[in-house]
């Protein structure tokens, strides 16, 4: 092999790794499929919130001059997704259930536990996946008794928690208690 | 010796050698020797002039034109295929660079963002901010619940209730 051709087969190489590493965003490792979360719960979602590709992209761009600090984080995320179900008393335990799939499943994959909270009326699991000393997705999981509402929470991109907690902190959390 | 004596018959010798030549040759092997390469070269010189027919003589020179076009026919060739091979792979290696290029643009490339409309992208940013605003009370309230139900009642008791028996049973000073 002359060194051309080693260079023409170097060449190969680094486009084929480029072209292997655009990956789609399911294949993302802070992604989280919701999609079977509809079946298992009686209704509809109450709640869907779907911010990813192009629309994230819009978002970001029209926040810019209103929220510099909002467009600055949302330029580091790939996607947001919330499912967000009505659970009266009965179906708690099952809720309960489902949750607990994802929980397991997520730890089965490397994600890291930050909360688990387990009360007689209400779960709350929060789980991130670390890459590379980075957090790369974020998961929610609120299971409510009664009235309270349950909601499953994916944020996938570059996180930082601190951030989200103060940008967070300046928006009305009201919609909540409409539903 | 043989040497000397074609050069002495055809007159090539220096005058000294050609005198010593003579002298050795009495009563010797090479007179008889002498003897007959004179006779051979007069022989010769005897022999009718002959002539290359002029037909053999342009047919030689024909093929040998020939021969030496082909010689450099193929020259040229082999210069110009080098030439040619020195610029076709950079050639070719460019055109599958190019096309590899092109390839990994389309197959990477995300699909163009379809037209949204300004009230979807408000409503976007309305989901969004809820779903911040939702993550960081999540956060607070779990934040005052570890507080409230673990640390209060499991840690910070327990340590004031150590501390204040230590306290208690603290010597007299």
């Amino acid at each position: 092999m002359n060194r051309r051709t080693g260079i023409l087969c170097l060449l190969l190489l680094l486009l084929a790794g480029t072209a292997y590493a655009q990956d789609r965003l399911e294949r993302d490792p802070g992604y989280v499929d919701f999609g079977s979360l509809n079946a298992s719960f009686s209704g509809e979602p109450t709640l869907e919130v779907n911010v990813k590709g192009g629309l994230l992209k819009l978002v970001a761009e029209a926040s810019r001059f209103e929220d510099p600090e909002l467009a600055s984080l949302l330029r580091k995320l790939k996607a947001i997704q919330v499912r967000g179900f009505r659970v009266d008393g009965a179906q708690f335990d099952g809720a309960a259930r489902q949750a607990t799939s994802i929980a397991r499943k997520l730890e089965s994959r490397g994600w890291d536990t930050v909360i688990r909270v387990r009360e007689y009326n209400e779960h709350v699991d929060m789980y991130v996946k670390v890459v590379d000393d980075a957090i790369a997705g974020l998961v929610v999981m609120v299971v409510g008794n009664g009235d309270d509402d349950t909601i499953f929470l994916n944020i996938v991109g570059e996180i930082d928690p601190e951030e989200v907690g103060r940008i967070g902190r300046k928006f009305n959390i009201g919609k909540l208690n409409d539903w | 010796m043989d040497e000397h004596v074609e050069a002495y018959l055809d007159g090539d010798l220096p005058l000294p050698d050609a005198t010593r030549f003579e002298h050795g040759l009495a009563g010797e092997d090479w007179a008889e020797a002498v003897d007959l390469a004179r006779q051979i070269q007069a022989g010769l010189q005897a022999q009718p002039q002959l002539f290359c027919p002029p037909h053999v003589t342009q047919t030689v020179l024909r093929e040998v034109r020939r021969r030496a076009r082909a010689s450099w026919i193929q020259r040229l060739q082999a210069r110009a295929e080098a030439r040619w091979r020195a610029m076709w792979q950079p050639a070719l290696a460019m055109a599958v660079l190019v096309t590899l290029v092109v390839s990994a643009a389309l197959v990477g490339r995300t699909p163009p963002a379809p037209g949204y409309e300004q009230a979807e992208v408000a409503v976007a940013l309305e989901d969004v901010k809820w779903t911040l605003a939702y993550l960081s009370e999540v956060g607070r309230q779990t934040g005052r619940s570890v507080r409230r139900d673990v640390l209060e009642p499991h840690v910070v008791e327990p340590m004031q209730r150590a501390v204040g028996i230590v306290m208690d049973h603290r010597p007299n000073e």
